[in-house]
């Protein structure tokens, strides 16, 4: 039987500076037949092992559509972060998971997207992203509204372009105001500030949003307020403390869910619904 | 005594010295106590007093800071002292109700060992004084020499023995962290075993982990504990704390000549240094 | 299958079983009521208020080794080899193990948990001098129930147990011991059996507490109910049913030890974002974790009304008080925004 607590052998493959706290780790697992049956759904997370350090759930930054390899992107605050990021290339980790319900790519087919990130909340979307584009005819268009607290702080920094180049894209990068270098060119602005400005259209679209807490809570406000959203139209993915992954440890429970079996995505009519729990 | 208790507690209550007043009540079995919060004056029949009045009601003082009266026995208010002294509440802000006591009793009836050699049946300091009718039989207390006898039990036993019987008893914990949370001084609002950069004591109920628990709590309490008591009485597992902390009591003492919880003016002998502080450890 | 049995037979049955089993039994150690594994038959104790911790530290125990890394290679810890057998346990201690079953044994199943499972066999004791803290009655259940067990027992009086199985282990245990239980035997047995049950005088309406606690989430209430509370982790260590945990890397293991939602740090994120930290939210999660939420997910109350936490919480919190005044259908006031 198998034993839902024991990582799988993992090698990082490359390792990506991002900016000064944030890295990207590509990682393969060491058994090739795993690798190759490994499928996941953007939005899920896996438990990510430092052996001798801890474990610690981050979401799947890559996209089950790409597979050979899989990509978290991780920021520098913890013990096991802080281990994470002194990894080397050839270092070997272990990796739990898939784990959560993931976005429900089945009911964002044929419709068209918003997709609101926050600093690292770009990481679980850039998984969807890269599924869209890789599936370019199940979906409408795509705007992509992300921003950071400065110029530094920004991810993917090459993606970003790729991304804007995209046919059927539309790409709006802010810095929160006083973040802009000289070289900057795109608006500066806190992220639901810059939501309202583009104000894309609610007609046949779904908005995913990922961030900081109180990113979070001004786009839901900004989104159900003057641009017009209904709750079920807008789908946010929650952060909690999680270890376990499976339901059992019990500390990432909202009433009488957890956060690691049915999210961490959720609509934000299902938020709603657990009332003041929430 | 109780009745003078009530009115005293009303008076508070009725004045606005007080939004809030923390005392014992009657538990369900009629027999014991429990911690009782009013804060309004018909709840004042809730307040009793007797000999099972255990608690040091000082621990909430931890969460609770203006505006509150408690009811305190002599030893309860040595830790307000201590509370005084390391800056956590202002004197001010803490009206408290003292009551003569003349010994405690735990849940089988028994004295409690600490009231056996208790010096301050009358707390120490008090905005009010609740006074038995009946005087204080002339039961004088211990030498303070006598205090020190379970610790002496145990010093005189090899070290190989005692550290036996220590690793006996940390054995038995299982990181319930009753007594920090019952402390009216473990106030930190990150306890050092929550810390994981660097880690120093391990999460989990090893003996390591839980020795290194146990012995880092008494070694962070020495000079500041007032022996209430508590630690020991709500240790689910029965490890005598008390004989640790008061082993780091005597040993302050012997250092420097010092007894927490009497002069809120005095700073605990480790977070403050004179000039004549005791120097045979450096050569 | 039932039967009489002598309480002599039943230390030889004992002396017997351990050759092949590991025994566990209740043993009085400094006045504390501790299961141990013993070695021999006189170191148990055949009537005794219930034990100090549950006997869920035999199948989720405080500190678990999960798998050990050495040089890249992940090895999981060795399973028990030995048979283990229980003795004396409570039928409410039994009946929790039930309940932990739904977390432990669901389509994620813990291989640790249920090695364990498998591999002892539950002898339980009934209580025919139930405590003023115990409510098991009020789950179903009671003082002499057979839920979770192998094998009852109950003390008659002058040396006789009447012995019942309850699964094909316990009824494999029990064949050819003792004799037919003839009429006097299971009369008395009856007339002990309501005693006890006649005993117990606290009660709880679950059904009534879960109405209460979601029509109740908001209500003012829980902000006095909580002041007592000192946030540590008594309660729910020494709770059956409570199997909150928390995971760890000490040197080269990777560790499983019990964690509680009353501390402050239990649902802390390392970004210092802390969703539970108010002392009002964590002393409302337990109540609603074993009388709400397991029940809306798995039809049963996470409680089995042993008191423990009544009986050993520093300062007394009666927690079918807790309960029991909560008022009634409150008005929640209306969510904002």
């Amino acid at each position: 039987m198998e034993n839902i607590y024991l990582p799988h052998s993992a090698i990082v493959q490359e390792i990506i500076p991002e900016t000064p706290d944030i890295k990207t780790f590509k990682l393969t697992f060491e058994d090739e037949g795993l690798q190759k049956d490994f499928t996941y759904l953007p939005g899920q997370f896996v438990e990510f092992s430092v052996y001798g350090v801890g474990e610690a759930p981050f979401c799947l930054a890559s996209s089950p559509t790409r597979p050979g390899q899989i990509e978290c992107t991780i920021k520098k605050m913890g013990k096991v972060t802080q281990a994470i990021h002194d990894l080397e290339v050839e270092d070997q980790v272990g990796i739990r998971g898939p784990y959560g319900n993931g976005f429900p790519l089945k009911e964002l087919r044929g419709r068209n997207l918003v997709l609101v990130g926050g600093g690292i909340g770009l990481a679980p979307l850039r998984s969807l992203i890269q599924n869209v584009l890789d599936q370019k005819d199940e979906y409408g268009d795509m705007v992509i509204i992300y921003g950071a607290k400065s110029t530094e702080d920004l991810v993917y920094q090459k993606e970003l372009q790729e991304w804007q180049n995209s046919p059927g894209v539309k790409m709006v990068l802010t810095v929160d105001p006083g973040g802009e270098d000289q070289k900057w060119q795109g608006e500066v602005g806190l992220v639901p500030t810059v939501l309202e400005k583009v104000n894309p259209s609610p007609d046949n679209r779904v908005l995913v949003t990922c961030g900081p807490p109180i990113m979070i809570r001004y786009v839901l406000l900004s989104a159900t307020g003057k641009m017009g959203y209904q709750p079920e139209q807008i789908i946010t993915t929650l952060e909690m403390k999680m270890k376990c992954g499976l339901g059992k440890c019990g500390r990432c429970n909202i009433g009488k869910i957890y956060i690691c079996q049915d999210g961490p995505v959720f609509t934000y009519q299902q938020l709603k619904d657990l009332g003041t729990e929430f | 005594m109780v009745e003078q208790l009530r009115q005293k507690a009303k008076e508070l209550l009725r004045n606005r010295k007080v939004e809030l007043i923390i005392g014992y009540q009657r538990s369900n079995n009629n027999i014991f106590t429990t911690p009782c919060f009013i804060e309004t004056e018909d709840e004042v029949s809730r307040l009793v007093w007797d000999k099972h009045c255990i608690y040091n009601l000082s621990s909430y003082l931890k969460e609770i800071k203006k505006g509150v009266g408690i009811v305190a026995k002599g030893c309860d208010v040595k830790s307000i002292v201590a509370l005084i002294q390391e800056n956590q509440i202002d004197r001010d802000q803490v009206k408290i109700i003292g009551v003569e006591c003349q010994g405690q009793v735990d849940e089988k009836g028994q004295s409690l060992e600490k009231c056996q050699s208790c010096q301050v049946h009358i707390p120490g300091i008090y905005d009010v004084l609740i006074r038995s009718k009946t005087p204080l039989s002339k039961n004088e207390p211990e030498e303070s020499a006598e205090e020190y006898s379970a610790v002496e039990e145990l010093e005189a036993k090899s070290t190989p023995e005692r550290w036996r019987f220590w690793q006996q008893q940390f054995e038995k914990c299982i990181r319930c962290y009753a007594c920090r949370q019952i402390c009216p001084l473990c106030y930190c609002s990150e306890c050092i075993t929550e810390k994981t950069v660097p880690q120093w004591i391990r999460p989990s109920p090893s003996l390591r982990g839980n020795t290194t628990w146990n012995v880092v709590r008494a070694f962070h309490l020495a000079g500041r504990c007032i022996d209430c008591g508590e630690c020991e009485r709500v240790c689910p597992v029965n490890i005598p704390l008390r004989k640790l902390n008061k082993k780091l009591q005597k040993e302050i003492m012997a250092m420097f000549n010092y007894m927490p919880g009497f002069d809120s003016k005095n700073k605990p002998p480790l977070t403050d240094f004179r000039l004549d502080d005791p120097e045979e450890f450096v050569r | 299958m039932k039967r009489l049995v002598r309480k002599e037979e039943l230390k030889k049955m004992l002396a017997e079983l351990m050759e092949n089993y590991d025994i566990i039994a209740p043993v009085n150690k400094e006045e504390l009521i501790f299961f141990q594994p013993i070695t021999k038959v006189e170191q148990i104790l055949w009537d005794y208020p219930n034990s100090l911790k549950p006997v869920k530290e035999f199948f989720l125990p405080p500190r678990e080794v999960l798998f050990q890394f050495n040089q890249g290679k992940v090895q999981p810890a060795d399973l028990p080899p030995k048979k283990r057998l229980i003795w004396g346990v409570r039928p409410c201690d039994a009946r929790s193990l039930l309940l932990l079953d739904k977390v432990f044994l669901n389509e994620n199943k813990d291989i640790y948990y249920l090695e364990k499972r498998r591999n002892t066999a539950l002898i339980g004791l009934s209580c025919n001098h139930p405590q003023e803290s115990c409510f098991c009655t009020s789950f179903s259940s009671g003082p002499h129930s057979k839920d979770g067990l192998d094998l009852l027992m109950t003390d008659l009086g002058e040396e006789t147990f009447l012995l019942e199985s309850n699964s094909p282990r316990g009824e494999k245990l029990l064949k050819g011991r003792g004799k037919e239980v003839d009429k006097a035997g299971e009369e008395k047995r009856e007339k002990i059996k309501e005693k006890a049950e006649r005993k117990i005088s606290r009660r709880l309406e679950p059904d009534e507490v879960l109405e209460k606690l979601i029509s109740g989430f908001d209500n003012p209430y829980w902000e006095k109910a909580c002041r007592q509370c000192i946030s540590c982790g008594i309660c729910r260590y020494l709770c059956p049913t409570c199997h909150c945990f928390d995971l760890a890397d000490e040197d080269s293991e990777r560790v499983r030890f019990w964690d509680g939602c009353s501390f402050p740090s239990f649902t802390k994120m390392t970004s210092g974002e802390n969703p539970k930290f108010a002392k009002k939210e964590r002393f409302k999660q337990w109540y609603y974790h074993k009388f709400s939420y397991f029940k809306q997910n798995h039809s049963v109350f996470l409680c089995v009304g042993c008191g423990r936490c009544l009986r050993n919480c520093p300062v007394k919190i009666d927690f079918s008080e807790v309960l029991e005044q909560l008022p009634a259908r409150a008005q929640t006031p209306p969510r904002e925004g």
